[in-house]
């Protein structure tokens, strides 16, 4: 009941949140009307061209972007929770981000030489998409390494993942130890992570990727609760293990994956938000997973608003609002309910 | 029926088991006993489909290894020695994940609730659906996982045949009143027309309760039939390698006493 009735309280919070979030800005714009002549349900008399376009064609898909980078980056930190049967595990840790991050890096560096001819045919698409390509690579060298026998390691997959993370950190850096000043504040800029630059094109290219890992994590709920009891008792429960895993770990990757390609390294959101929500409703993943999507989306598009807003007309990067939001959040938490995790 | 021919299970170059013929039939609580390291967990895990075997091995007449998980799971629960959680679990929550495991049911809500009390009273827990997995003693955990084990498989037969209850030393960790109480409700399920296979240590509850025991030894069958055939002195000393006593109480039940020869019970 509770569980549900969050739920409900969630879901409005996000449509609020996504309404202010369009008319918070540098800009003052009258989005009421704008967004009722948008749906149809106004003539748009006297409206101007200008304000329209900030609503419309800058906040209203930079709001969107926000809401599903958000709820991906909760729901794969939740799944991959479930999966690990560890509260502090996230793409993050197994480094799905640091894959992702590498490939963004590579083109950002070697864009113009090495990776030229990729660069030419991708065009503007060639970052986010390298960066996802990054994320799903490391993620099936990952699996490769862990399954045995058609059967996957958790211990081994979490311990080759901070391995394998690692080993792209030192990449990406051994590329920063020979980029240019310019390149150099690229990346900087790109891995602390920004909204700024969504686009309505670019809400359609990672929408095919970001919804339907969504759903099938949706889809893993019964299978991750059964796992909560330890992979033996979850096949004796019904659970066919191997289907659930890979689905898992496929759906983890393709929305880090694709997250960090349209946002760069946004971090905090996988860990903390499904985090509060356990102690809010408890961990039945039924009710964990979608409501880890809202409150991750809720969670991003006010960082979001912060990051907009608090020095205008400059912004500052959102990876450091989340951090500097969640970071002190989780302690006091830690501190409040000491000696709820169990490793 | 649950049975197993010629059943050899290895890890790595080491034989655990080699070539056993099991059989346990519904409607009785069969029994595997044995010391410590004789094979018992490794034959139960091996009929649970656990490990990789040569042999065969048939639940309800049909060949495990062309049975898929969730078949499997519609007709037998298991009950591990020790079940940790990793996340922070009601009570009502761990009980009510038995029920769901097989996807919803078709009675709906108000039977859910209605069946994790029920579970949770028949395992001596009524009051304790609000708590914390975690929070409760080492007992009182082995009981509520049994509560959910028996959600998972709460008809002990349908029209499909009879479903089994496989159960890893279960009162191990339980006082002697509980262990009488989950032992009664084993018995129990086998009565009505299910099955019931258990690892056990404590040789009186076995002699007690079992209709069917197996003593193991090195992997290997020592003996195995009704506790009157199967529980001799002679078996039950070579099975365990000390001196043991079997005696009759006026119920005509057995029990079982170490017999100590100078304190010399272990390795003669």
């Amino acid at each position: 009941m509770r569980a549900r009735f969050v739920l409900l309280v969630l879901a409005a919070m996000t449509v609020v949140s996504a309404g202010a979030a369009l008319h918070v800005g540098a800009f003052d714009a009258p989005t009421l009307p704008i967004l009722m002549t948008w749906a149809g349900l106004d003539d748009g008399q006297g409206l101007r061209e200008v304000d329209r376009i900030v609503i419309l064609s800058v906040r209203l898909p930079r709001v969107i972007m926000g809401g599903m980078v958000g709820a991906a980056l909760a729901m794969s930190g939740a799944v991959m929770q479930g999966l690990f049967r560890n509260p502090l595990a996230d793409p993050g840790i197994v480094g799905v981000s640091a894959g992702a991050s590498l490939g963004a890096v590579s083109i950002i560096v070697l864009g113009g030489t090495v990776f030229a001819s990729y660069a030419g045919w991708a065009g503007s698409n060639a970052l986010p998409f390298a960066a996802f390509l990054g994320g799903l690579a490391s993620t099936y060298i990952l699996y490769s390494i862990a399954t045995r026998e058609r059967r996957t390691s958790v211990a081994t997959m979490l311990l080759a993942g901070i391995a394998l993370g690692a080993f792209a950190l030192a990449m990406t850096g051994l590329l920063i130890f020979v980029a240019d000043d310019q390149q150099l504040r690229q990346i900087s800029f790109w891995s602390l992570g920004s909204l700024a630059g969504a686009t309505w094109e670019k809400v359609f290219s990672v929408l095919p990727i970001i919804a339907p890992s969504l759903a099938a994590s949706v889809y893993l709920a019964r299978g991750l609760n059964a796992l909560a009891f330890g992979e033996a008792a979850a096949v004796h429960m019904g659970v066919s293990l191997q289907a659930v895993k890979n689905t898992a770990i496929f759906a983890i990757a393709a929305a880090t994956g694709a997250s960090v390609a349209v946002s760069g390294g946004i971090g905090f959101v996988g860990i903390i938000v499904p985090h509060v929500l356990r102690l809010l409703i408890g961990p039945d993943h039924r009710y964990l997973l979608p409501a880890s999507g809202l409150l991750g989306a809720v969670f991003l598009i006010f960082a979001d608003c912060i990051s907009r807003t608090v020095v205008p007309p400059a912004e500052l990067p959102i990876g450091i609002v989340t951090a500097a939001i969640g970071a002190p959040f989780f302690l006091w938490i830690l501190l409040r309910r000491r000696g709820i995790i169990d490793l | 029926m649950v049975e197993a021919e010629g059943l050899t299970v290895q890890f790595a170059r080491r034989v655990i088991l080699r070539g056993i013929d099991f059989a346990a039939k519904a409607g009785g609580l069969t029994v595997i006993a044995g010391p410590n390291g004789s094979g018992k967990t490794t034959l139960l895990k091996a009929l649970c489909g656990d490990l990789p075997h040569s042999g065969t091995i048939r639940l309800n007449g049909r060949d495990i290894r062309g049975l898929k998980a969730h078949q499997m799971a519609d007709r037998r629960g298991v009950l591990a020695q020790e079940t940790k959680l990793s996340f922070p679990f009601t009570v009502s929550e761990v009980v009510r994940i038995g029920i769901s495991a097989l996807g919803e049911p078709s009675d709906r809500h108000v039977c859910r609730k209605r069946r994790v009390a029920e579970a949770l009273a028949a395992v001596d827990l009524e009051g304790f659906a609000g708590r914390f997995y975690q929070e409760l003693s080492g007992g009182e955990r082995q009981r509520v996982q049994l509560a959910r084990v028996l959600c998972q498989i709460w008809e002990p037969v349908d029209a499909s045949g009879p479903r089994w209850l496989f159960l890893d030393e279960p009162v191990s960790s339980l006082d002697i009143r509980h262990q009488i109480g989950v032992m009664e409700l084993a018995a129990d399920y086998a009565r009505r027309g299910g099955g019931v296979i258990a690892v056990m240590h404590d040789l009186n509850l076995t002699a007690m309760f079992a209709n069917h025991v197996v003593l193991l030894s090195r992997g290997q069958v020592v003996a195995s039939g009704p506790p009157q055939l199967a529980m001799t002195d002679a078996a039950l000393s070579e099975t365990f390698g000390c001196q043991l006593r079997v005696g009759a109480k006026p119920s005509n039940d057995l029990f079982v006493l170490p017999h100590l020869v100078t304190g010399a019970a272990i390795g003669d």
